[in-house]
């Protein structure tokens, strides 16, 4: 049933995005805002993030994008680590042209910033950065000049080594939705 | 100081060679590394981050300028932190035909200057004794050499995966315990020691359309 809805909406986009005209993202902007859950995989605890991207399209296919995180809180589970912001950047690929709806995939590597609590040792709160992996996996759609919807699915690989008294495994999947605005990306 | 002088120098006549070429010649990467077999070590594996930028000089040769910052477990009893910045040479093994094939698979070489930083992590048996974590740096040169391929996704944009095996000279850092303690040493002998790389690239060559 969730599968045939999932396929109803993408369906439903498409002939929205062909009933609505063409747009044009070359040497546009996109940005957005928004409140980010994550899941960690190897404890399956969550945190709260506020995330915000932006794209620069060199064509209708490639953009570079740039996307930060900050910390909010932890849901459930990783006490140990008291925040955890990123910064990350790299390029995205879209696979179509000239259509409201953008799906995308991309990669951006990254930094980790974490702040963990320690037992051992002198020093009770430790600082790390931490390099991270990220890929990618989302669309866009835009509803006019000004706006556009997106949902973006991002896996991060990381470790944190010195933030707390053991090697913690920073593998997550942050989940992103909601609007953006679009400076320079055009309704044709 | 003469040896990075050298360097540069070497590197003066590739940079102004590249600003008369031909447009499409100099490209931009995010990158992501990981740091494979550290000291013969199969566990202790790493995670790296940086970027570079590709400026190529004739139809099969490219050059890569790159910085990464990486970090990885040494054992269980502390963690090291490495800061590469380097170039390589690249050497098309097919005519890259201007990217309009899929794959483009070629050799690397190259040389790089590693900053390394070992400390130890705080145990808790012994943390009496152990409460402040020791650390120690490092400089030391290095070659890399390996294979990889750029998939190009257009033209202008390619995701590359190259796996390269790098050679560092030097002094080694290492971790030794002593009774009721660790701490790091500095390795009396210059030797050889390395690991393997690999790195996923995603470029794109800056073109004006």
């Amino acid at each position: 049933m969730k599968k045939l809805l999932i396929f109803s909406a993408l369906c439903l986009f498409v002939v929205i995005a062909d009933a609505q005209g063409t747009f044009t993202k070359r040497h546009g902007f996109r940005a957005m805002g928004t409140l980010t859950p994550g899941v960690f995989t190897s404890n399956a605890s969550t945190a709260l993030y506020f995330s915000g991207n932006w794209d620069y399209y060199f064509n209708e296919h490639i953009s570079m994008t740039g996307e930060g995180h900050v910390f909010l809180s932890n849901l459930t589970g990783n006490s140990n680590i008291t925040s955890y912001h990123s910064v990350l950047w790299g390029m995205n690929y879209h696979f179509l042209e000239n259509t409201q709806l953008d799906p995308f995939i991309g990669m951006q590597p990254g930094f980790g910033f974490v702040n963990g609590l320690r037992i051992f040792g002198n020093t009770p709160n430790a600082f790390e950065t931490v390099p991270l992996i990220t890929f990618s996996a989302g669309t866009n759609f835009y509803v006019g000049s000004i706006f556009h919807f997106f949902v973006n699915v991002r896996y991060l690989q990381g470790q944190s080594l010195s933030a707390t008294d053991y090697k913690l495994s920073l593998s997550e999947f942050r989940f992103m939705g909601g609007l953006g605005w679009n400076l320079g990306v055009k309704n044709k | 100081m003469k040896r990075y002088l050298v360097f540069i120098l070497l590197a003066l006549p590739f940079i102004g060679k590249s600003q008369v070429g031909k447009p499409g010649r100099i490209s931009l990467g995010a990158r992501s590394t990981m740091s494979l077999f550290n000291h013969g070590n199969v566990k202790d594996f790493g995670y790296g981050m940086g970027g570079h930028f590709r400026i190529q000089l004739a139809k099969r040769v490219n050059t890569e300028w790159f910085a990464d910052y990486l970090t990885n477990n040494s054992g269980s009893l502390g963690y090291r932190q490495d800061g590469h910045i380097g170039w390589s040479v690249m050497y098309y093994l097919v005519d890259p035909d201007d990217f309009q094939k899929k794959f483009t698979p070629y050799m690397v070489a190259g040389h790089c200057f590693d900053y390394s930083r070992l400390t130890v992590r705080p145990d808790g048996s012994i943390y009496t004794l152990n409460a402040v974590p020791q650390t120690a740096t490092r400089w030391t040169s290095a070659v890399q050499t390996g294979l990889g391929t750029h998939y190009n996704i257009t033209p202008k944009f390619d995701i590359s995966l190259a796996a390269q095996y790098m050679f560092h000279f030097g002094k080694d850092l290492e971790i030794e315990e002593e009774p009721y303690r660790q701490i790091v040493v500095e390795e009396a002998h210059k030797g050889i020691e390395g690991h393997l790389l690999i790195s996923l690239s995603a470029n794109i060559k800056l073109v004006k359309e």
